[in-house]
């Protein structure tokens, strides 16, 4: 008997809810989660489409005695709460963290991460005898308010006088200032940590004198422009905290991540002590993975996963566990809340025990649907993934995941919302028809082996570090070291940091350089401009054209094609047509209509190669085309002669470039019949980018036997690239729309065919470089999307519909990925200086 | 090579060297294609050399201000002195102290008169008990110059200025930041001056000045001495004494109305940011402005606590009546008398403000608020003519107040709950009727739940 968390209230641990549920309830087969797998495979119509099953045996628990060195009344305290000794990682975590070192706990949901960093805190406290502060980062307010009270309780079982607070943007400003002067334990997220509390550090001197621990939870949602924003906040914290005389260390916490250690070192900066082997006891875990019967095979289309959710609700939901869906969309989650509280009935519930969950829903409402799942009494809940974090539910029995969400920590996080001690469990993963989510669901390995994904970051990207520069000199003053860069205990090993503050001072006038010193000395605020997210200033803001009320926003980029005089920008399926488009105040005003039409704009892409920095190619004498096109078709495409066996094959490349985006017309399609029924020219300014790529390029001779040409063999290169886009959330964490496409048959850079995914964020947060560590792998999964796509010419599924990359453009795609995938694969090479631009455009002239 | 390196930090940031576009031609011209700004690798590898060259030599050159402990920009200023407090250029600050005759008169007030003020004035105006023995001649008073309103680590207090009486004389000193590396050195001093002192007198000092000087002593580790001393903020007394007769509660206007200070050339308090910022560029010319400008508030802070302690005896030491509206500060003085509890007093306030209104209007809510302090000193008979008297009067704005008042004392004095729900009720529809002021929602809330009350009992 005992409780995970260590901290929870004795009537939330798992086993002691069981007397409370009662036999009534699992009376009747439909309780048990092997029978519900039994029901499920041997159903007519749902068990063909499982095209997979796979069971986690139960695990045992590995556990360690409390270290030592912890209190007595620690110790007493626990046990007094039915915990006699640790898992094994958790006596590990909590050894390395009061030996002073970084440490990353890196175990899975429901694991007892929340001791690993508690009860150093608390021994470090006691030690102090209260002089010893903790600050807590969690990524969301709920977060935080869970975990106060569950301090509070363990402060207060200890009969200690000490404090733990939430500070974040609903703290009345009546009660901050006793908290800062009196929480030992200050909970809080990144934003206020960079807008309310470092700016104004003065204020909480005491907290930064005795700061020993910075907990960070969930460090794996910090990746790309927010990851590499908090990586600098960071920077700041421990810099403010030095200033105070205080050398904090860190706990981090994360789900089970590729690299975790190296990813957490680029967060805080400092190696941490990896501890990722999980000690806590679990019960069997069925999989399944269930793909959605084909409609239509020629197109690739397949039936829609919210409805099969709703089909293998019948299976899933009961009286005698407990069920719940994650959806990607709010939308979906109203959607399916909808239908099966409607279908209650006939899974033997009330309406009342289905629940809908989802950020937007009123605090209260949450606790209450919360402490629902908790007490049993919610028997069904559908949630987006704001049930995915670690708010307190309890575990569950049955988990069913309407399409991928995007992420392996993020499926791994949902999988482990259920999941008893003593019970089986069951995850039920619906594809859709995604690229991503058919790969998956060929290939389920890639889910249940080691983590795949890289999290990006980029703490020196010239952006964010600059302004983030900018808030750290408004906090204290720097200085320079001798010969050259930065004095500074934590931005002293970035590189060009003195040269920023220079520009900062000289030509954006917000410091003041006094010898080796620079200082703060301008009128402003400047955390309140600088968001964690990326550039909001220039989001576009679109506006009811009657009442001037917002209505929507999208990005910089984003907005050349959306909110363009004439778009129709719809929201949650409400169409709106934008009358006009304020681009220098960054305002599309817009008036409701009921269009039948949607548009689709056109843009024309330039990618300019800036600087390349590194370099992978493979030979043609290493991998002759195997089956290259007949000699006829090379002489219809101008190579009669045929191509020298040697020379490059395909190389791939890193490097910055500079891309320009014009949107040039918009085509009016109408709903269902996507039929065009017209086109305008759109008139704006082009959009730059200054950006990182990663670039794949094709020697002509190779490309000409693979049958790649001008015209409209071309498009199957752009397929190419689109796939490869939609399948890179395999390997990286990021979104298909992170990483912007451009194709070129004929790249007036390097002269043969070439294909850029680049960084959408200016500057760059480290995406092209990951890509090109594991192009190959990408390479690979995307042949297998394109070869295992049951479509007859290409489909939205894989490389694409035939109008898009024509008629033979999914088998020209194939043969080309074919040959790219296999083989041997690129050798890094250090030969830039022979591609210089200029060089290379004069060679191939 | 320093422009190569700027040139890719602006093209990143976006940030266009001729921002702002100023003209409406050179608006049409940016709304072409930027011209690309892209780096070249020869450029690229010319500034890696130089970047790599620029670390291995010396540090880079110091800026002209750095060749002695006196920028050049600081000495035409007169009287400035340098305060060295330790061995190195950042241990020092500069000051410039004036000398004023306790007898020098500052707008149409001496300075001495602070020696008339009484300090029980500052404890019934304020509700501060440790001002009632605040000894002005051993007070500081505390005005400072910052770089912004905003608060937060980086805004800075660049100038300090210090007022005390010595002997027969008021030394006025200003610390001065010649960079912002003096500052620790500066409010060090700030912080010995402040301690030594017996009270601090500022205007909104408690809740300005006070907070930018101790984030800043915490930030440098220098105890804030503010706890220690009492501290008289003329901002909010005057505000309540005075408020009601004057457009607003600035230092300007209270100093221009109360104490007759007549600026001229004023170099306005928004601007002193921008005149530091133009010092440290190494443009002093508008901080002399600032030096003038911080001392007039000094004074100003000196004349405005001796007219503060003869709130109460309304004259000045010579006799010669004080300055202020009259009935205004008769009122304020009720209300400050009524939140320490002195119910007499207060009363007496009342009478006399009552007296010396000619507002018709005013003098309907100064009756009212008699009425009130009347049953509030427990004079219910009184108090109940009172209002009977006032509810005699056509209805007006003040009528559910007057009626809600009279159906309180109907019940409790009088004893007749019938009579006094029947008030409610009126006053209830009287207040429906007229959806007016800032007090209607607490009058609602009030009537409402007293009538819920009486209908119970009945």
């Amino acid at each position: 008997m005992r409780d995970r968390s260590g901290l929870g209230p004795l009537e939330e641990g798992e086993e002691r809810r069981a007397p409370a549920r009662g036999g009534r309830r699992r009376s009747g087969a439909k309780g048990d989660v092997l029978s519900i797998v039994r029901e499920l495979r041997s159903d007519a119509e749902l068990g063909g489409c499982f095209e997979h099953w796979r069971e986690t045996p139960a695990r045992p628990a590995r556990v360690a005695a409390f270290p030592a060195r912890l209190d007595q009344r620690l110790v007493d305290l626990l046990r007094a709460r039915g915990l006699t000794e640790l898992y094994e990682h958790q006596a590990r975590a909590i050894d390395a963290a009061l030996d002073g070192r970084d440490v990353l706990i890196a175990t899975p949901t429901a694991s007892g991460k929340t001791l690993c960093y508690t009860l150093p805190v608390m021994q470090k406290l006691i030690e102090a005898e209260g002089a010893a502060r903790a600050l807590f980062l969690f990524p969301t307010k709920a977060l935080s308010q869970d975990q106060s009270t569950g301090l509070a309780a363990l402060v207060q079982e200890l009969g200690a006088d000490w404090h733990a607070f939430t500070y974040d943007g609903d703290t009345p400003p009546s009660v901050r200032r006793t908290l800062r002067d009196r929480g030992h334990m200050i909970l809080t997220n990144p934003w206020m940590l960079h807008q309310g509390i470092l700016p104004n550090h003065a204020k909480w001197a005491e907290l930064f004198r005795d700061l020993r621990f910075i907990v960070i939870d969930e460090v794996h949602t910090m990746s790309g422009v927010f990851g590499s924003s908090v990586a600098n906040v960071l920077r700041r914290l421990v810099r403010i905290a030095r200033h105070y005389g205080s050398d904090p260390k860190f706990i981090c916490c994360s789900a089970t991540i590729r690299d975790g250690a190296q990813h957490t070192a680029r967060l805080i900066g400092r190696e941490p002590v990896l501890v990722d082997e999980d000690g806590s006891p679990a019960g069997a875990r069925i999989f399944g993975v269930f793909n959605p019967p084909m409609l239509n095979p020629v197109a690739g289309l397949r039936a829609n996963a919210l409805e099969e959710a709703r089909r293998l609700a019948r299976h899933l939901c009961g009286s005698g566990h407990q069920t719940i869906f994650f959806c990607k969309r709010r939308t979906a989650v109203e959607v399916l809340t909808r239908y099966l509280k409607e279908g209650a009935a006939e899974f033997g519930l009330k309406p009342e025990e289905v629940r809908g969950y989802r950020g937007g829903y009123l605090p209260d409402l949450r606790r209450e649907i919360e402490a629902g799942l908790r007490t049993g009494e919610v028997k069904v809940v559908v949630s987006t993934n704001a049930l995915e974090l670690g708010i307190d539910i309890g575990a569950l029995d049955v988990a069913c995941l309407v399409g991928y969400p995007g992420s392996q920590a993020s499926f791994w996080q949902r999988a482990g919302r259920v999941g008893r001690r003593k019970k089986p469990s069951l995850v039920v993963q619906i594809a859709q028809s995604d690229p991503v989510d058919q790969f998956l669901a060929r290939h389920p390995d890639h889910l249940f082996g080691s983590p795949k994904e890289r999290l990006s970051l980029d703490p020196d990207n010239l952006v964010l570090l600059s302004e983030q520069l900018k808030c750290a000199a408004f906090e204290l003053p720097f200085r320079a070291a001798e010969g050259g860069g930065l004095d500074d205990a934590t931005y002293g090993g970035v590189q060009d940091a003195d040269l920023i503050l220079d520009y900062l001072a000289e030509e954006s006038g917000f410091l003041h350089r006094r010898g080796d010193r620079w200082f703060w000395t301008a009128d402003a605020y400047p955390a309140q401009d600088v968001s964690l997210e990326g550039n909001e200033p220039d989001n576009v803001v679109i506006l009811d054209a009657q009442t001037e009320k917002a209505i929507g926003e999208i990005d910089r980029e984003g907005s050349i094609t959306a909110v363009h005089e004439g778009a129709i920008y719809q929201v949650e399926g409400e169409t709106w047509k934008v009358e006009r488009f304020d681009y220098k105040n960054r305002r599309a005003y817009a008036r409701r209509v009921d269009s039948d039409y949607f548009t689709d704009a056109h843009t024309d892409t330039e990618v300019r190669v800036l600087r390349l920095e590194r370099r992978a190619t493979r030979s043609r004498t290493d991998a002759p085309v195997a089956d290259p096109v007949q000699p006829d078709e090379l002489a219809s495409l101008g190579h009669e002669d045929g191509f020298p066996q040697h020379g490059e094959d395909h190389a791939i490349w890193r490097g910055e470039v500079h891309v320009t985006t014009v949107a040039t017309l918009y085509k009016k399609i109408r709903f269902y019949t996507r039929e065009n029924v017209g086109a305008e020219d759109i008139n704006l300014p082009a959009e730059e980018l200054d950006t990182e790529a990663f670039v794949l390029t094709l020697s002509d001779a190779s490309a000409a036997e693979l049958g790649l040409a001008g015209g409209d063999r071309g498009a199957a290169w752009h397929g190419i690239g689109a796939l490869m886009r939609r399948v890179a959330p395999l390997y990286l964490r990021c979104g298909p729309r992170d990483l912007g496409i451009s194709t070129q048959v004929r790249s007036p850079h390097f002269g043969c065919p070439a294909l850029f995914l680049y960084d959408r964020v200016q500057g760059g947060v480290g995406l092209s470089d990951l890509l090109y560590g594991d192009a190959r792998s990408v390479l690979e999964a995307a042949l297998d999307v394109a070869e295992g796509c049951a479509c007859e010419r290409g489909c939205p599924a894989c490389v694409g519909p035939p109008e898009e990359v024509g008629p033979s453009g999914k088998q020209t795609a194939v043969r080309i990925l074919r040959h790219l995938a296999s083989g041997i694969g690129t050798t890094e090479v250090d030969d830039l200086e022979d591609h210089a631009p200029d060089e290379l455009g004069a060679a191939l002239a | 090579m320093t422009e190569s390196f700027r040139g890719r930090l602006r093209r990143l940031r976006r940030e266009s060297d001729e921002d702002p576009p100023r003209s409406a031609e050179e608006r049409v011209a940016n709304e072409a294609p930027a011209p690309r700004r892209e780096l070249s690798l020869e450029l690229r590898g010319r500034l890696r050399g130089a970047q790599a060259k620029r670390r291995t030599q010396a540090p880079a050159p110091a800026s002209p201000d750095d060749g002695g402990l006196w920028p050049r920009s600081i000495a035409e200023l007169g009287g400035i002195e340098v305060v060295a407090r330790g061995a190195t250029e950042d241990e020092c600050f500069a000051a410039r102290t004036t000398w004023f005759h306790e007898a020098w008169r500052h707008g149409e007030w001496r300075l001495l008169e602070i020696d008339a003020a009484d300090a029980a004035d500052f404890h019934v105006t304020t509700g501060d008990a440790r001002l009632a023995d605040l000894d002005l001649r051993r007070a500081v008073y505390l005005d400072t110059e910052t770089t912004g309103l905003s608060g937060g680590a980086g805004t800075s207090v660049f100038m300090i200025g210090l007022g005390r009486f010595v002997g027969d004389r008021f030394e006025l000193w200003q610390g001065f930041l010649r960079s912002p590396a003096e500052e620790r050195e500066l409010l060090a001093e700030c912080a010995q001056r402040i301690a030594r002192s017996a009270g601090v007198v500022s205007f909104f000092g408690k809740s300005f000045d006070r907070h930018r000087l101790e984030d800043k002593m915490r930030v440098h580790g220098v105890t804030p001495p503010f706890d220690a001393v009492p501290h008289l903020d003329l901002c909010h007394p005057l505000r309540r004494l005075y408020r009601a007769a004057l457009p607003d509660a600035r230092l300007r206007t209270m100093e221009s109305e109360l104490v007759g200070v007549q600026r001229a050339d004023d170099l306005p308090g928004a601007y002193a940011p921008e005149a530091w910022f133009d010092f440290l560029a190494g443009r002093p010319h508008r901080v002399e402005g600032v030096f003038q400008h911080n001392l007039d508030d000094v004074l100003s802070l000196a004349t405005l606590a001796a007219h503060l302690g003869r709130s109460s005896a309304e004259t000045r030491a010579d006799g010669s009546p004080l300055t202020g509206c009259p009935s205004a500060r008769a009122a304020g003085l009720a209300k400050s008398h009524q939140s320490t509890r002195d119910r007499d007093a207060a009363l007496a306030w009342l009478e006399r403000a009552l007296e010396r209104t000619r507002n018709a209007d005013r003098a309907r809510d100064l009756a009212l608020e008699r009425a009130e302090a009347l049953r509030l000193a427990r004079r219910d008979a009184d108090s109940l003519a009172a209002y009977r008297d006032l509810a005699a009067a056509p209805q007006d704005r003040h009528s559910p107040a007057i009626l809600l008042g009279l159906a309180k004392l109907v019940e409790h004095h009088t004893k007749d709950r019938a009579g006094a729900l029947e008030l409610c009720r009126t006053a209830l529809c009287v207040l429906d009727r007229q959806l007016v002021g800032g007090s209607y929602a607490r009058l609602k809330r009030e009537l409402t739940a007293r009538i819920a009350r009486l209908s119970n009992g009945a």
